[in-house]
């Protein structure tokens, strides 16, 4: 009888933890994502149909956007929204609805619909930007691979400036476009203005630059200025500028970063007034970018003038390598105590040998020359080498 | 090990980053040097980040014939059989790893000889259009263009952490919470990676595209993954695998 009570117990247990742990993914899921691995897709629209329609399946979820992503990759965009409307019917609080929701953009785009894709990058609350503009009176091109699915309802009509009405109420294949009523996502609204940039730009810059100034989000910021920074639109431009002097401090120094790529003229002079309010961070940043773009000139006034050390010896450094020698001799008798090493690394990274070798042999503090004479060592020329020798 | 809520909440990625305000960095200073969990979880990231600094010099044939070279890469990068199950992952990841040194090594030190180089890049990265999509030094496409490569390579270069660590964790040992670290990685580099596939797909730079979204597909397949189970590991490792991807972001990342 114990031991009938034991057997008893124990399969309970098993059971209890048998149902308590995740049911393993279905053989059926598996060969289908081994298909994705492989880009059979076909063989895995196959496998994933039979999961989607399985009541029985674990993954019915995720089979429907895997579904989804691969119909999309064949080329069959309107089976592709059918499924992502599909498992917005049917999980409306899956996980995997986001990531839907960004396919469908992709294929908006596609498929030139600006309307859906300003359905998704509208602001989320009031804002001072214009209204997004109603969809062209004229159809734009549509690309020759992408025809425009039959399933997909009129264009939506323009939305109130400053409205967010609820989702209309419709029948559940009627309209595969219509947006699942989730929270706010800026990543997808950052991609749908990242499509919607070209066609209309008046519009969808000011939109970009009021995710970038957010400082609640400095990641969504950063993207924004990616986005930005993508477009030869001078008001772009001018827009990043503007999130470089004024957003949060690590979307600042992305904006930096960018505005140190654009091929204007006029950058190092927006370099020098963004680094003039700028945090030390920012300051550096302002640094590395004149940097790379061979600013001596300027670089040598920072290097003057900067109260900073950190940022003063990250000036004088990179004057070094941007193989600013002349600038580094004028800086030497002028340069602060506490910014002499960087100094000297400087002269090491221009490779003066020269100014080395009489800052070793003539400058007035014995730690200077013995510094001196070991970036000699590390240069390695046949010039110091000879001056080494004939020193000892 | 125990947990800790700083590596639960990424400070330590971005403290390693520097990405973390100078005020919290000194705050999460005081802690790492009382928390053996964030010690050991910075060190591991300073690891890696060494593995992967650490380039092989290789020098290149003296008769400039790359042809046994390119033989022997297509040999080693040809799609494997699929693995048995009980099979261990580590030798194919031995020679992705060897591969990988060896091919950023070969162009980061021989770019003159790129012209016998540019056939096995088109191997890697698709049509012969995508060598094109990536800049030379000497003479961006576009600024843009240019901006793109550079964003890319620095993403791929952070992704690294996560598809090395999928890639080296033994499916048969390895626990769902082994990878969990992995999989909260692989979530936060999604949005990046889709914008950056995005942008590439409209400037037509479609070799870029390709690597970026067979790397969307492995984060994805990673972060969302409803089976945190040896299987779900295998299955990820093997398309790491499949699209070669260690080496394609190599290739792309060297900046050829």
């Amino acid at each position: 009888m114990r031991r009938l009570v034991i057997c008893l117990v124990g399969c309970l247990i098993i059971s209890a933890a048998a149902w308590a742990a995740p049911a393993a993914e279905s053989k059926r899921m598996a060969h289908a994502k081994d298909a994705i691995a492989d880009e059979h897709w076909v063989s895995a629209i196959a496998d994933l149909k039979a999961a989607a329609d399985d009541p029985k399946e674990t993954s019915r979820a995720e089979a429907m956007f895997w579904l989804a992503h691969c119909q999309n990759q064949t080329g069959e965009e309107v089976a592709a929204l059918q499924s992502i409307a599909r498992l917005q019917r049917e999980f409306p609080s899956s996980p995997w609805i986001r990531f839907a929701q960004s396919l469908r953009l992709e294929i908006a785009q596609k498929l030139n619909r600006d309307d859906v894709l300003w359905q998704m990058a509208r602001p989320a609350r009031p804002a001072l930007a214009p209204a997004p503009p109603a969809p062209a009176a004229t159809p734009a091109p549509v690309r020759p691979r992408s025809p425009r699915p039959t399933l997909a309802a009129a264009p939506l009509p323009p939305e109130p400036a400053l409205a967010i009405p609820p989702p209309a109420p419709v029948a559940p294949e009627a309209n595969v476009w219509i947006m699942s009523p989730l929270p706010p996502d800026t990543n997808l609204r950052i991609q749908a203005l990242g499509s919607l940039m070209q066609t209309h730009p008046d519009r969808v810059i000011p939109l970009l630059k009021e995710i970038a100034l957010d400082p609640s989000s400095p990641g969504d910021g950063r993207r924004a200025v990616f986005v930005l920074a993508q477009s030869p639109n001078p008001q772009a431009q001018s827009s990043v500028l503007e999130v470089a002097k004024l957003a949060a401090e690590p979307v600042r120094v992305e904006a930096v970063k960018e505005l140190g790529r654009f091929a204007s003229a006029n950058v190092s002079r927006e370099l020098l007034d963004v680094y003039h309010v700028g945090t030390p961070r920012v300051k550096r940043e302002v640094v590395t970018s004149l940097g790379e773009r061979s600013d001596t000139s300027a670089l040598l006034r920072i290097a003057q003038s900067e109260r900073d050390v950190s940022v003063r010896n990250t000036a004088i450094v990179t004057l070094g390598r941007a193989g600013g020698r002349d600038e580094l001799r004028a800086l030497y008798k002028a340069v602060p105590a506490d910014s002499r090493k960087a100094l000297l690394t400087a002269l090491f990274n221009a490779g003066d040998e020269d100014e080395l070798i009489r800052i070793a042999q003539s400058d007035r503090d014995p730690g200077v020359r013995t510094a001196a004479r070991t970036n000699l060592r590390l240069l390695g020329t046949a010039k110091a080498l000879a001056f080494l020798s004939k020193a000892r | 090990m125990k947990a800790c809520e700083f590596v639960d909440a990424g400070a330590i990625e971005q403290y390693f980053y520097g990405e973390l305000e100078p005020a919290a960095g000194v705050r999460l200073e005081g802690h790492v040097e009382r928390c053996a969990t964030c010690r050991q979880h910075l060190d591991d990231l300073r690891s890696i980040r060494t593995a992967l600094a650490s380039r092989v010099r290789v020098e290149g044939p003296p008769s400039g014939d790359w042809a046994a070279f390119t033989r022997r890469l297509d040999g080693a990068t040809a799609t494997p059989a699929p693995p048995q199950r009980s099979r261990s992952f580590m030798p194919w990841l031995a020679i992705a790893a060897a591969l990988t040194i060896v091919t950023s090594g070969v162009l980061r030190t021989n770019r003159t000889v790129q012209e016998p180089l540019l056939p096995m890049f088109e191997r890697l990265t698709g049509p012969p259009s995508a060598a094109a999509d990536i800049p030379g030094p000497a003479g961006p496409a576009t600024v843009a263009d240019r901006s793109l490569v550079e964003h890319s390579e620095e993403h791929f270069e952070r992704s690294k952490l996560v598809v090395l660590g999928l890639a080296t964790l033994d499916p048969q040992h390895a626990r769902a919470a082994d990878w969990q670290h992995e999989r909260q990685l692989a979530g936060s580099l999604l949005p990046d990676t889709r914008l950056y596939r995005l942008a590439a797909e409209q400037r037509g730079m479609t070799g870029l595209a390709r690597v970026l979204g067979d790397l969307e597909t492995v984060l994805l397949e990673t972060s969302m993954s409803e089976h945190a189970d040896p299987d779900a590991l295998q299955r990820v490792q093997r398309l790491i695998a499949r699209r070669d991807l260690v080496v394609k972001m190599n290739v792309v990342g060297s900046g050829i």
